[in-house]
């Protein structure tokens, strides 16, 4: 059971409110002449519905409307909506009025922005039982999925005056490509051709396909890592080896061989950690004491080295001093007589004055010998200050020495400690490698759960393949379409139509009628005459809601038709707004009629299940006609009363 | 001469010690005697200077042969390079030499005759310097010295050629 409208209504900028009541599961005519609002009804109708575009008249009765409203009903449920007039220049305003389970028109005075457009049309989708589905664009097509929503069922309810004789197009909003595509897409959904939940099944099927390939591909980078972990672990195994882990040889390519193996490496005990026997103090003392040693040892040699030198140059002088004084010895051999008288042997010449040259060199005979005597007096004490210096240094050298062998031994000592810490990081670091190697085993090794995981899978993309079968459902769509088809073909018989014995289908895809001649099948446009095609409009819209209704499927229970008689009038009369139903010709009138009365007794049919809304010029004294009109309005009277005040 | 030396202040004890008219006279006396003896003449009055040179210089005396060969005027060939400042050497010499000699005159152990100086054994001084036990070996090499050059001499009968080898112009 989907909703029907019951009043529609426009409300003046001063606060009055006027209403068009509407008889609900039935027919409801309003009939007058033109430019009274009639059409206005559909269109205030369909902006109450959720048009994003406003497409109310600019006239200026409409000026004085500040809001338009209608009230929703289904079954003891009833919505109003209210949305406010826009000024001339504004084409979309999305602040709407809404308020639930009431039965009258609302005041003027409640009324206020309370919601926006997307709010109502999710309440309209909620009171029409529209589901939360999402189409799916056909294969090849570039739109994105959508969901059906009341736009799409609106298009299956309205046909103003300018589509109700349209012979190229049979639906409102399908001149625009994509409204067209929109109304392929989600015709399946309302027609019922796929469940509500296809498109979730159908994105659930994808998903599902992605998921198994994913894991083919983690199968096959399993199969990697088992290969990759088998060889790291026989790489493991052999460095284990060399590191003194007692691990076997891996002889067996099996993962359980490899498991076992680095099990065996990762829990391998590491070797204890090792102290440095020796602290650092000791080590500290030590070349404190080695750095004095060599300091004295060096003060010594300097000590050493000015002895030495001081003897050597003792030594020195005793030798130049020996010879000195064996030189002037050689003077004691002659004796102490010497002649009186010294004269030069070659010029004769007195030089008794060498003869103080002799005692000159008594005197420094004397000297010389008292100097060499201390020198030879300090010599036993320099020769005693240089052993001692000596020893001294020999025991320096043998304290640096023993400091220094004690120094190497604990540097030895601490290169063995630091090397037995970095064997036992290295274990430490195969004993890790393992662990890790192993995880790879692990994730190698849970194939048993990955298969029962890849067989879930198959079997849910079977069964979801099987209900998404595209196939499946054009059949059911191909079907649909001949049972309206068949409902279209009655109504055009029961209307007579032109050609209403021929063979016509309803062309779910293009959405269009076919006809059917011999060989050939013609479009709409090819039956010709306007008469026609507002009667055929007629029988396709009524065909397809009677599917709609005799299936619940979830669109609004309404039909508004904008003149039916439009086409019978002739071209001048046509633009007359006094034209009535005196202005036809008998046959036309009656064809009229027929078509009037078809969609009364659609009505009668459906039992109030179903409401059509008809704008109609002529008017007609039969009682189902004047107990089905609403409103007539002739001479002033019109949809906005001519007293209400401009802005 | 050396008293002419000891007059200025600062002349050095060391050069009178080393130079004193004992050791020169010694030298000069050895060398005279072995000239004498193997030459049969008196020593002349110029080899003292060139004697004392070779002898109390130590580069000159270091290269001297250790017995008399050969002669004097090959070994100046062969030890040229040395001998370059001999002549500034004997020179400088000199007044050692002279005190040398007027010591041995003082002692009455050498003569000056016509052809040069003839030497004496007064006192048996030969014996007493040749039996010398001296604290210096050095010096008692020096003393050896001095009969090798008296000797070596000896076989040189031109004097100008002696001088002309050593560069010394009369």
């Amino acid at each position: 059971m989907s909703f029907q409208v019951r009043t529609i209504c426009v409300y003046s900028h001063d606060g009055r409110a006027r209403s068009i009541g509407l008889r609900t599961g039935e027919l409801s005519i309003v009939t007058g002449k033109s430019e009274t609002g009639k059409s206005a009804l559909l269109s205030i109708l369909n902006y109450c519905l959720g048009s994003r575009t406003y497409r109310i008249p600019i006239g200026t009765d409409f000026a004085k409307c500040s809001w338009f409203g209608a009230l929703f009903v289904r079954g003891t449920e009833t919505l109003f909506v209210a949305r406010p007039r826009l000024p001339p220049g504004q084409k979309s305003h999305t602040g709407v009025f809404i308020k639930h389970g009431v039965q009258e028109v609302v005041p003027y005075t409640e009324l206020a922005v309370n919601a926006n457009l997307d709010t109502l049309t999710s309440t309209l989708a909620s009171l029409a039982d529209i589901g939360d589905a999402i189409t799916q664009p056909e294969p090849g097509r570039t739109t994105d999925a959508i969901s059906p929503s009341i736009r799409h069922a609106r298009n299956l309810i309205l046909q103003p005056q300018s589509l109700i004789a349209n012979e190229r197009q049979l639906f409102y909003g399908t001149d625009d490509t994509f409204e067209k595509l929109h109304m392929r897409d989600t015709l399946p959904y309302f027609l019922g051709a796929v469940p509500e939940d296809f498109a979730r099944k159908r994105m659930r099927l994808r998903e599902a396909r992605h998921e198994l390939k994913v894991l083919t591909m983690a199968d096959e980078e399993r199969e990697a890592t088992k290969r990759y972990a088998l060889r790291a672990a026989a790489v493991l195994v052999s460095e284990a080896r060399d590191a003194g882990i007692g691990v076997d040889p891996l002889v067996e390519q099996t993962l359980s061989a490899g498991q076992a193996a680095l099990r065996f490496i990762a829990d391998w005990e590491e070797l204890e950690t090792r102290a440095t026997d020796t602290d650092s103090d000791e080590l500290s003392e030590l070349q404190d004491r080695f750095q004095r040693m060599q300091r004295e040892s060096g003060e010594i040699r300097r000590k050493i080295d000015a002895a030495e030198a001081f003897a050597v140059r003792a030594t020195a002088f005793t030798e130049e001093a020996g010879i000195q004084d064996s030189r002037l010895a050689l003077m004691e051999l002659f004796g102490d007589e010497l002649a009186d008288e010294l004269r030069c042997p070659l010029c004769g010449s007195d030089v008794r004055a060498e003869r103080d040259v002799l005692a000159a060199v008594r005197q420094s005979t004397i000297r010389l010998r008292q100097q060499l005597e201390a020198v030879s007096r300090q010599r036993p004490r320099l020769t005693q200050h240089l052993d001692g210096l000596r020893n001294r240094l020999s025991e320096v050298e043998r304290e640096t020495d023993n400091a220094r062998s004690a120094i190497r031994a604990i540097y030895r000592a601490q290169s063995e400690t630091r090397a037995y810490q970095q064997e036992v990081l290295r274990r430490a670091q195969l004993s890790g490698r393992a662990i890790e190697v192993l995880r790879g085993f692990g994730e190698a090794s849970d194939g048993e759960r990955r298969d029962n995981e890849r067989r879930n899978l198959e079997r849910e993309i079977a069964r979801l393949a099987q209900e998404c079968d595209t196939d499946a459902i054009a059949e059911r769509m191909r079907t649909i379409g001949i049972a309206i088809s068949s409902k279209i073909a009655a109504y055009a018989r029961n209307m007579e139509l032109a050609h209403a014995d021929s063979a016509m289908s309803l062309d779910l895809t293009e959405l269009e009628l076919r006809f059917v001649f011999g060989l050939d099948t013609v479009g709409l446009e090819r039956i010709g005459a306007g008469k026609n095609w507002v009667g055929y409009h007629v029988a396709a819209l009524l065909g397809l809601h009677s599917w709609l209704i005799e299936h619940s499927r979830p669109v609004p229970r309404i039909l508004f038709f904008d003149q039916v008689s439009q086409p019978f009038f002739s071209n001048e009369m046509q633009n007359n707004p006094d034209r009535s139903e005196d202005d036809l010709t008998d046959d036309d009138r009656q064809q009229a009629m027929r078509i009037i009365r078809q969609l009364h007794e659609f009505c009668n049919e459906y039992e109030s299940q179903f409401q059509i809304i008809l704008i109609e010029h002529i008017d007609s004294d039969e009682d189902w006609f004047r107990d089905s009109v609403v409103a007539r309005w002739r001479g002033s009277e019109g949809l906005v009363p001519n007293d209400w005040p401009l802005e | 001469m050396l008293s002419q030396l000891l007059s200025e202040d600062d002349y050095p004890d060391e050069l009178v010690n080393l130079y004193n008219p004992g050791f020169t006279g010694s030298v000069i006396f050895l060398a005279g005697h072995a000239y004498q003896e193997k030459a049969g003449r008196s020593l002349p009055f110029v080899y003292p200077y060139i004697v004392i040179t070779l002898v109390a210089v130590d580069e000159f005396r270091q290269r001297l042969p250790s017995r008399v060969a050969g002669r004097i005027s090959d070994w100046v060939q062969t030890n040229a390079d040395v001998l370059i400042g001999f002549p500034a050497r004997a020179v400088a010499l000199k007044p050692f030499v002279d005190s040398g000699i007027v010591f041995l005159s003082g002692k009455n152990l050498v003569k000056f005759e016509q052809d040069g100086c003839r030497f004496s054994n007064r006192g048996g001084v030969r014996g007493r310097l040749g039996n010398a036990r001296l604290s210096s070996g050095a010096v008692e090499n020096e003393l050896r010295c001095a009969g090798l050059l008296g000797r070596w001499l000896a076989g040189e009968s031109d004097i100008s050629s002696v001088l002309a080898f050593f560069g010394i112009k009369p």
